[in-house]
């Protein structure tokens, strides 16, 4: 069994690491985002529109929404008798779950 | 494994007590408790949001829809006055943001995240307050010019293609300004003074509460957690302060990230208190949050997308999951089902959250979520910044945007990360990408089921080395499932009825009241609390163990390189050669 830190330098590892966390917030962060090339324009992009890049659920993020509304509503103004439910559609969900049947009743076990 | 009379079979038994003294049943009661309680806030006001619908849909209704050519100015007028219509905009829903919030964002002043002072507000919206008015001024010029070229291409009858394209090319320029001005708008709005410490405050303890009450029935003490919890809870606003920082945010390095990284540096340097530890409930949390995560999976979403996304989000995904769980198994041969199977769903799904969902659902470890939502986020970031750029330098101009959003929606594990690299293409790429992988995140339920019971059925009968019948499928089945299909389904019923009777109704209701004005609200601290605990209880050296050679790294490698070049290719062939016409509408 390995002995346990000294809490000196437990601490000083601690704080080491925070302030290390601190120069990548203010200096290297900034400092990428100007010369890894496009990012500088993402970043740009990101501040003008307000988008949450570290959101994990489509919920967190507005244009979710705004784009669920943008193609649907562009779908029942230009092509209303195939949007919804259509045999096409519904095959590309029954395929879907065939899928997951067979392939998870087919999956190795070893 | 060894066989005879002596070997202890591990079979499970069905006791009712299980109903109050298990988690996974105890994360249901609490999921549907918030639920419930959005639901009773909202849902009475049901019938004042359909009159103010019916009056937008009064008011624009005839002059949008009197041309199919191309989408109007009063289409869109519609369309914006319908989505502010939201049920979360009465006070108790302001309310319940205001006390729920997390830290706000900051740059160099850490306390900029909890105080802002009345002179520094004033000075903000000052300088806020400009911008909008030059916003403004840009976008009723836009507007103008939109409304004479659509005068000019009605009064061809809509029939005239340089007219019509001329119209379409100033609505666009329109909507470009409206979104600026949009953007421009909230930012004086936004800065009002504030003072978080207090409402952090209550807000800790309520949580101690909440949770409290299902661990004194589990048998644990009440004040002992409720002690402990403030610690797991400080580090949590620590692992939000980090994640709101604006660098980090740049960066898309959000709250699970912090979490586990603030929860691992203490564990790992100072050692996690010993009060601390009644309140590290990784499980509890986390099964309470994915109930509550269950009532966003609307089922009703994924027609949004049409058939061509469809083929792209639900048919590639199985398919990259089952390969990849297939080639971890025999090619790469990584040592634990279960970490094989939380890559496979972070890689093909949609990241942390399908981690989540699958982790608790094959009873993975801590460590093997830790490692798979680690390569998740590394991966994010960097495909985050290469594909817009990959897509701009190679892709033809004509397909770059739908195209390249469908292939980044489809891709990237985060949905922050597609709408930044999507937003960065342009409005329909961002359009393409932000619903493609909404609709993936629909199929969280579905994989988390399927999983499920995979492992019940299969993995475990294994491991303990006898057949399972239907009712041992029962007692082993992870129950807190059954919670979030409930949830699922429930309102997805509830949203689809909401817009069978107003179209916009199951929006205005459901996502922008119960979800986003309850279950949201509450989702995030608890998937963020669960990540503390992980972090709080791992050791470096076990998280290495599981690494083993790499494996882990080479596995999500081959299964996002494999999802890459399949999603281009359904992509291509579903929106430009089978469903072309389709995909002339977005």
């Amino acid at each position: 069994m390995e002995a346990p830190m000294s809490k000196t330098k437990a601490w000083i590892i601690l704080g080491t690491t925070l302030v290390m966390l601190w120069g990548f917030a203010q200096v290297v962060g900034p400092w990428g985002e100007s010369h890894i090339p496009v990012f500088k324009e993402i970043v740009e992009v990101i501040k003008a529109r307000d988008i949450d890049s570290g959101a994990y659920f489509y919920t967190e993020i507005e244009a979710s929404y705004t784009g669920e509304r943008a193609l649907r509503d562009a779908q029942i103004l230009k092509r209303p008798d195939q949007f919804g439910m259509t045999l096409s559609f519904a095959s590309g969900v029954v395929i879907s779950l065939l899928i997951l049947y067979f392939g998870f009743k087919t999956l190795p076990m070893d | 494994m060894a066989k005879g009379d002596n070997v202890v079979k591990d079979i499970g038994r069905w006791e009712w007590s299980e109903m109050i003294k298990k988690e996974d049943w105890w994360a249901i009661w609490l999921g549907f408790f918030i639920l419930l309680a959005g639901a009773l806030i909202y849902f009475p006001q049901a019938g004042n949001i359909k009159a103010k619908l019916r009056g937008v849909e009064d008011k624009y209704g005839a002059a949008a829809v009197r041309t199919d050519a191309f989408k109007t100015i009063a289409w869109y007028q519609m369309s914006d006055a319908k989505s502010k219509v939201k049920a979360l905009n009465s006070p108790m829903g302001k309310w319940l943001k205001t006390v729920s919030k997390k830290t706000h964002k900051w740059a160099s002043n850490p306390l900029d995240a909890f105080v802002m002072s009345e002179s520094a507000a004033r000075a903000k919206k000052a300088k806020a307050q400009a911008k909008y008015d030059s916003a403004k001024a840009k976008m009723e010029t836009a507007l103008a010019a939109a409304l004479v070229a659509e005068q000019a291409a009605e009064a061809a009858g809509f029939k005239d293609a340089e007219l019509n394209d001329g119209a379409k090319a100033k609505i666009n320029d329109w909507r470009n300004a409206v979104l600026m001005a949009g953007k421009a708008k909230k930012k004086v709005k936004a800065a009002k003074p504030y003072n978080q410490v207090g409402y952090l405050i209550v807000l800790g303890i309520a949580f101690a509460v909440f949770f409290g009450v299902g661990m004194k029935f589990m048998g644990h003490s009440f004040k002992e957690f409720v002690i402990a919890f403030s610690f797991i809870f400080l580090v949590s606003v620590i692992a939000h302060l980090a994640a709101s920082q604006a660098t980090m945010k740049h960066y898309g390095i959000g709250y699970a990230a912090w979490a586990i990284f603030m929860g691992m540096l203490i564990s790992n340097t100072v050692g996690t208190p010993k009060w601390a530890m009644p309140a590290i409930q990784t499980e509890y949390y986390i099964k309470t949050g994915l109930v509550l995560l269950g009532a966003k999976i609307l089922f009703e979403k994924i027609i949004t997308i049409g058939t061509a996304g469809i083929f792209v989000a639900w048919v590639v995904t199985p398919i990259v999951w089952l390969v990849t769980y297939w080639v971890g198994q025999k090619i790469i041969k990584i040592p634990s089902k279960r970490l094989n199977a939380t890559i496979c769903s972070d890689m093909s799904v949609c990241g942390v959250s399908a981690a989540i969902a699958t982790a608790s659902a094959c009873k993975a470890k801590k460590e093997e979520l830790t490692l798979a939502v680690g390569l998740s986020l590394i991966f994010t970031s960097i495909m985050m910044i290469v594909m817009p750029a990959v897509i701009h330098g190679f892709f033809p101009s004509d397909k770059m945007e739908i195209l390249g959003g469908a292939w980044m929606g489809g891709t990237i594990d985060a949905t922050g990360a597609v709408a930044a690299a999507g937003a960065f293409l342009g409005e329909k790429a961002l359009n393409v990408a932000a619903t493609i992988k909404m609709i993936q995140n629909v199929l969280i339920g579905v994989m988390a089921f399927c999983v499920a019971l995979y492992f019940t059925t299969k993995v475990e009968a294994e491991e303990t080395g006898h057949k399972v019948g239907l009712m041992e499928i029962w007692y082993r089945f992870p129950k807190f499932v059954i919670g979030f299909m409930s949830a699922s389904v429930i309102f997805s019923i509830f949203y689809s009825t909401f817009n069978g009777q107003v179209e916009g109704l199951g929006f205005s209701m459901v996502d922008q009241g119960v979800i986003k004005g309850m279950s949201d609200l509450f989702r995030g601290w608890f998937f963020t609390l669960s990540f503390v605990s992980i972090g709080l209880a791992t050791n470096f050296r076990e998280l290495k163990d599981h690494f083993s050679g790499g494996k882990p790294l080479i596995l999500y490698v081959f299964g996002q390189s494999f999802n890459l070049c399949l999603t281009l290719i359904m992509a291509y062939i579903m929106f430009y050669l089978v469903f072309p016409d389709l995909t002339a509408t977005i």
